[in-house]
């Protein structure tokens, strides 16, 4: 994958992924000094904890606009556009805890965005799969 | 995983359309890769009771896993021995000793399963674009499909999708990783290894350990608080702290 990424004639786009110091790097291990925005200001990227390229994270997430609070539970938001785009469910047995997986409230998460984009709420069968919409 | 229309019976079929126009509009197909066996293995090192085994192995069977997506092709994902034993084959030129290798194997196994599974999948798309998508990412924008598909030709894009968060910052960035990837196999056909990771290799990750003893002790130290806190309509017992430092002491990640 590794070498995959580094095919330079390769072009790639991204999302935007959501993240600010109280969302906590995985492993923990990573001091205020060494996430200190003035010294790294000094530093070049591949030694700076958090990425530096301009407008690769947002800080605003999924709350700032008005959507469930997915970060407060340990889970990963994406922006694409400026606009909420996914959520990325965390809490894998062996990584420790990243985040919490409740059925309940992934449920619960989504129906709220889904009406506020006046969806209809999740099909617990997830009718939705296999079309051009999530 | 979706890949517009595929044929599970012409895996020869893996040439991508050479030609860089509009596909036609056409109902997407999903692949769905059933990787049951990291998940059941996964669930047996935590501690799982049998009846709880048991229930988690009815969520795989084939049924319920077509009436979740519908007209989806469900394909048996590879063995856990499968997977180890081909990536202790793969990293014998590495130079990295086999005891070392078999310990990061241990460690890293579920990623290289994940990967494997996907070349499962990748294997059957016969259409351009193929879009690589976690059960547990969930997007929430209306007709994203079609939109992300445009983007990715507008911009003639060889791949798209969502980069590690930067929590995770062991990991690579400004690439999107395999959680949520549209790959575009007319720029970068499929290969076995396209997306298999890189974990198993000689040399350490950095992580402080000072700080990740610290960490750890701050953890710990909000579960008693929070422990105390459930107590205290009935009463203290010294069995809640001691339960907060066991939780803090898995949750400690393993360095190496």
């Amino acid at each position: 994958m590794q070498a995959f990424a580094a095919e330079p004639a390769l072009t790639s786009g991204l999302l935007t992924p959501v993240f600010s110091a109280r969302d906590g790097y995985q492993p923990a291990a990573v001091t205020p000094l060494q996430d200190n925005p003035l010294l790294n200001a000094f530093l070049p990227d591949r030694w700076c904890y958090r990425p530096k390229r301009p407008g690769y994270i947002s800080p605003a997430g999924f709350r700032e606009a008005g959507l469930p609070d997915f970060r407060g539970l340990g889970w990963e938001e994406f922006l694409w556009r400026g606009a909420p785009f996914a959520v990325h469910v965390r809490g894998e047995l062996q990584r420790g805890p990243a985040g919490g997986v409740e059925d309940d409230a992934v449920g619960r998460g989504l129906d709220a965005v889904l009406r506020r984009l006046g969806q209809p709420p999740l099909d617990p069968l997830g009718a939705a799969v296999g079309g051009g919409s999530a | 995983m979706h890949g517009g229309d595929a044929d599970a019976q012409a895996p020869a079929r893996l040439q991508p359309r050479p030609d860089r126009g509009p596909e036609p509009r056409r109902r997407p197909r999903w692949i769905v890769v059933d990787n049951q066996d990291i998940h059941l293995a996964a669930a047996k090192a935590a501690g799982a009771t049998e009846a709880a085994l048991r229930a988690q192995t009815a969520l795989f069977q084939d049924e319920p896993m077509q009436a979740c997506a519908p007209g989806a092709m469900v394909v048996p994902g590879p063995g856990l021995e499968e997977v180890s034993d081909a990536v202790l084959a793969a990293t014998e030129a590495s130079g990295t000793p086999l005891g070392e290798r078999r310990r990061l194997l241990g460690k890293y196994l579920g990623s290289y399963h994940h990967a494997a599974g996907l070349n499962r999948a990748l294997e059957r798309v016969a259409t351009r674009y193929a879009l690589v998508i976690d059960p547990d990412f969930y997007v929430v924008r209306p007709g994203w499909i079609a939109e992300v598909l445009a983007h990715v030709r507008a911009e003639d894009l060889a791949a798209f999708g969502a980069p590690w968060n930067p929590r995770w910052y062991q990991k690579f960035r400004y690439f999107p990783c395999t959680h949520f990837m549209v790959l575009d196999l007319a720029k970068r056909p499929w290969s076995p290894g396209l997306l298999a990771p890189d974990l198993v290799r000689g040399g350490r990750r950095f992580a402080s350990r000072q700080w990740t003893a610290y960490a750890a002790a701050r953890a710990a130290s909000a579960r008693r608080r929070w422990g105390v806190c459930c107590a205290i309509p009935s009463a203290p017992s010294p069995t809640t702290s001691g339960k907060g430092a066991a939780s803090a002491a898995r949750a400690t990640p393993a360095m190496p």
